[in-house]
């Protein structure tokens, strides 16, 4: 170890850069929007215009559209939660089975997380759109035409179509954290179950999934924390309109909205803070929940 | 574990397998060939490979869209935030890990939490602080926001496995009379080669496919990153499909270059807060 004393100019100079951008561009930001959420605002052109104290919070909290956008986030996270973790968990079982090829699936499973979402959003649109679209002349050659949709104009579907595109874009992530929790599981433990005659469904329920308890509540509040403030994947979608009429406006979409075509960054920092904050209370519910289930395992 | 199962089983687990790498995979050979196809021979060979290979799709983009531009400044933008970044990153985890003193953890943890912020709070005081700061149509400002955000992800990794060099090894360094200078150029730099590839990458992936922040903070076209050039076409009337496709693939490249070639690499990096965590 190097003496901090001895050696605090080299150590200041190495820590300052870090603090300065860090301070700057990441926890200034952050205490600004917290600030800016009692100012009225007159977003780029303007300036603020006084202190209203909770004014934007009631306005916010009144505005059924917000409402409206958070049910629908409610969903969205829900939806994709529950299908990420379970496609996640069972495309990791089975390559963690080690079968021929495995290999090719793990990289083909985790390509879509590393490409661009703007890219792969806009590639989904040309194949869901309705008259052009892939899927729909495939469904039309195969003989299903009862079965083509307006996949992402139909206000009756677009907006789980658009989870479902989210679904795809970022299964990748819980993929590889929970093959590498399945991995991570001694063999011996199957090995004594197998003995005691345990079929693979009871090995899936009674070994490798109370084994990693602590791995899948991280990993869902990933997924969740990822879910919550998704924005790129609607926009580009929707061509940034968030619509047909508000059918897929999530809370950062309104927060955008409000903020940079309403020119209110008084209300946009209310929202903003309110799906930080309810993200960040999901997740800690998750985190305990995880740990205490488990605590409660190993006292028993 | 193999002898547990029967053929039948072992089918079963090829078929969901296969179906979903197909989903996965099909959508994009599906645009690579179509890229390569024209507004005509994509309809009347839908499925196949193209019968000659247009590359006219691609031209076009240079040539009409502008898309050359847009290709230099996000490759310029990029390998600038990562190389500050890492450098940043580097200088910071050495004295956090390497240097003797009481608040080196909380040091830590302070830039650690960093990695609960997301992007879409700092949105708005983003363009505030832009307005003052002449940050619009500013790449250099841009950037900066850039190497903020990518940081502390970054710095909770390098640190990680700073903690883990040989120790020993160093205090040889300083017996022999190296500065805490060159122990950082000569020894750590070099030992934490790595990791700092492995960021490197992943950042390197990050900010390529960053979209939101360059939305707010580039108006102008001649400025546009690749991300937002991609974007103006989901606008527009759906008239030139293959044009499309040939963005896409043009905006997908080079992060699947990067992670067919170091896929290993890339997927342990992305995972180390998750599974160390």
């Amino acid at each position: 170890m190097i003496d901090f004393k001895k050696n605090k100019t080299l150590a200041f100079a190495f820590i300052l850069p870090a603090l300065l951008f860090y301070l700057f561009f990441m926890i200034g930001p952050v205490a600004e929007t917290f600030a800016m959420s009692f100012f009225k605002w007159k977003g780029i052109g303007g300036s603020s215009s006084g202190f209203v104290g909770l004014r934007n919070y009631v306005r916010v909290f009144s505005d059924h559209n917000f409402w409206e956008s958070f049910g629908r986030l409610i969903y969205f996270v829900v939806l994709n939660v529950i299908l990420q973790m379970v496609l996640g968990f069972t495309l990791a079982y089975l390559v963690s089975l080690k079968l021929k090829g495995a290999r090719f699936f793990k990289l083909v499973f985790f390509l879509p997380a590393v490409l661009s979402v703007t890219a792969v959003s806009l590639m989904w649109k040309m194949i869901l759109s309705t008259n052009d679209g892939m899927l729909n002349m495939l469904l039309t050659a195969f003989g299903m035409e009862s079965l083509t949709r307006s996949w992402l104009t139909d206000p009756a579907i677009c907006f789980t179509v658009i989870a479902l595109i989210n679904v795809w874009l970022q299964v990748g992530m819980p993929f590889v954290i929970l093959l590498a929790g399945i991995l991570g599981i001694p063999t011996e433990m199957y090995e004594a179950a197998a003995i005691d005659g345990a079929n693979g469904w009871h090995r899936i329920f009674g070994i490798t999934i109370p084994m990693m308890k602590e791995i899948i509540a991280v990993c869902m509040i990933l997924v969740l924390s990822n879910a919550m403030k998704v924005f790129d994947v609607f926009y580009v979608i929707t061509s940034g309109s968030f619509g047909p009429g508000n059918v897929n406006l999530v809370p950062m979409g309104y927060m955008y909205i409000t903020s940079f075509r309403g020119n209110d960054f008084g209300r946009g920092s209310v929202m903003a803070l309110c799906v930080m904050v309810v993200g960040a209370l999901a997740s800690v519910f998750i985190y305990f929940r995880g740990f205490r289930k488990e605590g409660r395992e190993n006292a028993g | 574990m193999n002898r547990y199962r029967s053929k039948w089983s072992t089918a079963g687990c090829y078929l969901i397998l296969g179906v979903w790498a197909v989903v996965t995979i099909y959508p994009l050979v599906y645009t690579f060939l179509t890229s390569f196809k024209t507004q005509k021979t994509m309809y009347t060979n839908m499925f196949g490979l193209p019968e000659t290979w247009h590359f006219e799709n691609y031209a076009g983009l240079f040539t009409e869209m502008g898309f050359g531009k847009s290709i230099s400044n996000s490759l310029m933008i990029t390998v600038v935030t990562v190389l500050c970044q890492l450098l940043i990153s580097c200088m910071l985890a050495f004295v956090i890990t390497q240097f003797r003193f009481k608040m080196s953890n909380k040091l830590l943890g302070f830039f650690v939490i960093g990695m609960l912020i997301p992007a879409q709070v700092l949105m708005i005081p983003i363009a505030v602080m832009a307005k003052y700061l002449n940050g619009y149509n500013n790449f250099v400002f841009l950037t900066c926001v850039y190497i903020a955000t990518g940081m502390p992800y970054m710095i909770f990794v390098i640190s990680g496995f700073m903690r883990d060099l040989p120790r020993e090894l160093l205090e040889a360094g300083r017996i022999d009379g190296c500065s805490g200078l060159q122990v950082f150029t000569r020894m750590v730099l070099p030992l934490t080669k790595p990791a700092i590839a492995t960021m490197g990458m992943l950042s390197f992936i990050g900010t390529w496919n960053e979209m939101m922040l360059a939305l707010i903070l580039l108006k102008r076209n001649d400025l546009q990153t690749v991300s937002l050039a991609l974007n103006t076409f989901s606008g527009e009337r759906f008239s030139n499909y293959p044009g499309m496709c040939a963005a896409v693939m043009i905006g997908v490249f080079p992060t699947m270059l990067i992670y067919f070639v170091f896929q290993e690499n890339i997927i342990a990096g992305m995972t180390a807060g998750a599974v160390k965590g």
